[in-house]
């Protein structure tokens, strides 16, 4: 499954990219993570909660950053499974400023198993798109914060 | 009084007085004391290694009894089981898992909840491989190999192919008209009401095992059990199957699954009762499958319109294991009927089978061995070539029947049919919904810009397997059984190796012995399904019953007869020829006072029977069929599509069937609107599907749409009649015609409405969204 689209943030770059990398606020930002602990080198051991129509559950993870190119772009991989099924995710956050504003491209391709995925197949594109535009909407909120 | 009524009557099912009281006896109506329960822990991905089972925190809850695996089944050598098509497919894996939804381990509790909070509780960690699940792309050099343990290092499991290759060649490019199409059969689930399961209870102390279970062949499963297990001291004089009352088996309950074996290993272990039942989502996620053809047929004509030649190629996706249900010797089962009702001179078909990763299967979905895909194709393209060459379909597919004077005939895939009269039946349908108006409203209507269309399904069944020349199963010929005693009273219990799921047995077989012998029905007990007391038999499906056992049952009655006759001759001090045989009495030609009733003869069989001849009253037949019988009618489907929003709306369908000899007129229009229902469904509504990560989508009631009540038309039914001039009752099958027959008239007619657009084909289920796309895509916007 896909995913891509694009968020404009109202804050420089610099700014953006230093929230990106804030295990804190990747915690609070993130719909349905309940715990994120990092483990080092950009590794983190993550807890998730989610429910995608009828299949709700937890699923224990661990989240990713590689292929960083500050501050442009970054990469995100997410790995869990849980009583609902599996899910492997990679994303690709790209930054772009115009006009002392962030355009946030990002695209995404996750493999989903299990009963989220046999079940909440007709959900999961909806949902997805959900999820980014919150964890968007979350981070600015935490800009403001500053 | 008891009346014999025998065939053509009405008689009121025997069965339904326990089943619309509730009274039934399910699977799940059995409670043995001690029972276990088992629970199945199945695999989120379509294709992985396993590389850990943890079964810790499942034990520690109360109640679990056990975790077993593959690995613990592998001591015993029961990890792998055979499958009825030269095949093998896991129990329970040892290291890979081939299919989402597939057994990984199983779980053992006392109760039945506890079982499943045990099984939510094993840990299994998976390490994912490549999926495949296009069995196109399967069958490429470049694909990986999903079948590690089988020599053969591809994912092609056979070639079949039957006919003439070069003839259908040079026919077809000699054809002044030909048609080709890509006809995509999907992936579709029986779905039936009740899941599979069965109670498994080993007794120690005589070394004894019974299983109840959901199977429509309970005694080719006892054989099958010896066979696998015997090397555990399982015997079959040892093994008793009981197949209980069943709802809906429609071809998904002969294989045998992992569960079964599961349940029957786990009671020899405890020496406990076990009992495993199937929840909803497993039964459709997992369960044996059907269809999944993907099929290229092309046809040749004259100018004229006649037909010359057929040549189907078809890629079979088997998935993980080739786990069909045919004969052994048919690999694609009767797929070879596909020339239909039609006269060709040449014809080619073949069939290659892949695995994928998805749920094995293939099995005869109320489709007679593959005869719904072959049925549906040639119908299909039947229509293409008569809208191709501007023919009315109905002139066009009378032009090419078979003509009535030609039967016994033979079709050049190498049947013999028995006996047909598919002008007859074409005939009549086109009366009964008004043909020709119909094509006159059509016109009119297309003038307006509105979409109405006719279509036609002139198909030819062939069922009752079979001769045992050609059928058998694991080597088990394909011949059925009946055995009747008549008791002293006159009263008669009659056991025969079939079984039930719904068609009615304890009532049709009772009135074809009562049709031979005179008992009335109500004197008549029908028993099935216990392999301890019913001689050996086939089984029920692919409408081989009627064919095969209730031919059996007449035979045995005659035998019966026959000895009547001489208990009768000794009774009334006459010679056996001067006796004459009126239904249910033998009496002295020219005096029919001089008579005795099969009663009288009954009670003399035990009480004052003639010297040298045994006493009793009864005999065993079992029956050898000299061919199949190929019953066939002739359905016509009026639709009008709705342009906004792609809707398609089944006005009228009308369904003329003719399966011979008719026992119960009221049982065929039963089976034949049950059949319609179940062949509008795949037309209209059902698929399985599967995205790339093998991910199945339609695996709940949510996503695979059966009809309702709400959707299903009023079905027009009628028959004609042209009896089997094999069968000993001139009787053919009929509980498959109509799911064989009515997907082809549905989609021909929603096609037919949209021929003129330029629309060829649309691959069922024709859904609103595909109508609503294709009508866009050919500038209809309203």
């Amino acid at each position: 499954m896909k995913v891509e689209g694009t968020y404009t943030l109202p804050a420089p770059r610099d700014k953006v990219w230093a929230l990106l990398n804030d295990p804190g606020v990747l915690a609070r930002a993130t719909p349905g993570v309940k715990k994120l602990e990092p483990q080092g080198d950009d590794m983190f051991k993550a807890t998730i909660e989610l429910g995608i129509g009828p299949v709700k559950g937890a699923y224990d993870g661990k989240v990713s950053i590689t292929d960083k190119v500050p501050p442009e772009r970054m990469t995100l991989r997410v790995e869990g499974g849980g009583k609902p099924g599996t899910i492997r995710a990679t994303g690709e956050l790209r930054l772009e400023e115009s006009e002392g504003k962030t355009v946030v491209n990002y695209t995404g391709d996750a493999q989903i198993t299990g009963l989220i995925a046999s079940v909440g197949h007709r959900l999961i594109g909806g949902v997805a798109k959900q999820m980014a535009s919150e964890f968007f909407k979350a981070l600015e909120r935490e800009l403001q914060k500053r | 009084m008891a009346v014999a009524h025998g065939m053509g009557h009405s008689v009121k099912r025997k069965e339904d007085a326990r089943f619309i009281r509730g009274k039934g006896n399910y699977i799940d109506d059995l409670k043995l004391p001690g029972m276990l329960y088992l629970d199945i822990v199945r695999s989120p991905y379509a294709h992985a290694k396993i590389t850990a089972i943890r079964a810790e925190k499942a034990l520690a809850i109360p109640g679990v009894l056990a975790v077993i695996t593959g690995r613990d089944l592998d001591k015993y050598g029961l990890a792998w089981m055979p499958t009825l098509m030269s095949d093998r497919q896991m129990v329970l894996p040892i290291d890979t898992v081939l299919y989402q939804a597939q057994e990984v381990a199983a779980v053992l509790a006392t109760q039945r909840y506890i079982a499943a909070d045990g099984a939510a509780a094993v840990e299994v960690d998976y390490e994912p491989l490549p999926v495949v699940v296009d069995p196109k792309k399967a069958l490429r050099p470049d694909a990986p190999v999903l079948r590690e343990d089988r020599e053969q290092k591809t994912n092609h499991i056979w070639h079949w192919e039957v006919g003439d290759r070069d003839a259908t060649a040079r026919a077809l490019e000699q054809a002044d008209v030909t048609v080709e199409e890509d006809l995509y059969i999907p992936r579709i689930h029986v779905a039936s009401i009740e899941t599979c399961g069965c109670v498994a209870q080993w007794d120690s102390v005589d070394g004894k095992l019974t299983l109840w279970m959901t199977t429509q062949a309970p005694h080719a499963i006892r054989t099958v059990v010896a066979l696998v297990a015997g090397h555990l001291g399982l015997a079959e004089h040892k093994i008793r199957v009981v197949s209980p009352d069943i709802g809906g088996g429609f071809g998904g309950k002969v294989p045998v699954y992992p569960g079964y074996v599961v349940a029957v290993a786990a009671s020899v272990l405890t020496g406990k009762p076990v009992k495993w039942i199937e929840d909803r989502m497993e039964n459709i996620q997992a369960d044996s499958f059907a269809r999944d053809y993907h099929i290229t047929a092309e046809l040749g004509a004259k100018r004229d319109g006649t037909l010359t030649a057929l040549r189907f190629k078809t890629i079979a996706d088997h998935g993980a294991f080739d786990a069909a249900a045919n004969p052994s010797k048919f690999p694609a089962g009767l797929f070879s009927i596909c020339t239909g009702s039609y006269d060709f001179q040449s014809a080619f078909v073949e069939v290659d089978g892949a695995y994928t990763n998805k749920p094995p299967g293939g099995i005869a979905y109320r489709c007679s061995f593959r005869v719904t895909e072959a049925s549906y194709a040639i119908e299909r393209m039947a229509d293409i070539m008569a809208h191709e060459l501007k023919m009315d379909p109905a002139e066009f597919r009378l032009k090419n029947f078979i003509r009535p004077e030609a039967f016994p005939y033979k079709s050049p895939l190498g049947w013999t049919y028995d006996s047909g009269n598919y002008q007859g039946a074409l005939k009549k349908a086109m009366e009964m919904i008004g043909y020709t108006a119909l094509r006159r409203e059509q016109a009119e209507k297309r003038t307006r810009g509105e979409l109405m269309g006719i279509g036609i399904s002139s198909f030819t069944e062939i069922v009752g397997a079979g001769p045992s020349h050609s059928f058998d199963i694991l080597g088990l010929k394909m011949f059925d059984s009946a055995e009747i005693r008549v008791h002293p009273t006159g009263k008669a219990v009659a056991r025969f190796g079939t079984k039930s799921q719904g068609q009615g047995h304890e009532t049709t077989y009772a009135q074809v012995i009562a049709h031979e012998l005179g008992i009335p029905e109500d004197d008549i007990a029908v028993e099935e399904g216990d392999t301890d007391t019913a001689p050996y038999g086939l089984g029920t499906y692919a409408s081989r019953s009627t064919p095969v056992a209730a031919a059996a049952g007449a035979v045995a009655a005659r035998k019966i007869r026959d000895k009547a006759r001489k208990i009768a001759a000794h009774l009334l001090e006459a010679s056996e020829s001067d006796l004459e045989w009126e239904r249910g009495k033998f009496f002295v030609k020219g005096s029919p006072q001089r008579a005795k009733t099969i009663q009288e003869i009954a009670f003399a069989a035990y009480t004052n029977h003639p010297q040298g001849l045994e006493a009793g009253l009864e005999a065993v037949a079992y029956y050898d069929p000299p061919n199949l019988t190929f019953p066939f009618g002739s359905y016509i489907c009026v639709v009008d599509i709705d342009k906004g929003t792609g809707e398609v709306k089944i006005r009228r369908f009308v369904a003329v069937d003719d399966c011979g000899n008719i026992i119960n007129p009221m049982i065929v229009e039963g089976q034949v609107h049950g059949g319609l229902t179940m062949g509008l469904a795949p037309a209209l509504y059902e698929e399985i599907t599967y995205d790339d990560d093998g991910n199945i989508r339609g695996g709940s009631f949510m996503d695979y749409l059966l009809p309702t009540s709400m959707e299903t038309p009023r079905w027009e039914t009628a028959n004609t009649v042209t009896p089997s001039p094999h069968h000993p009752l001139g009787a053919k099958g009929v509980g498959e015609s109509a799911t064989v027959g009515a997907p082809a008239a549905i989609a021909n007619a929603v096609i037919d409405a949209m021929w003129h657009l330029g629309v060829r084909h649309i691959d069922i289920p024709i859904t609103p969204w595909k109508v609503w796309k294709v009508l866009r895509q050919n500038g209809v916007t309203e």
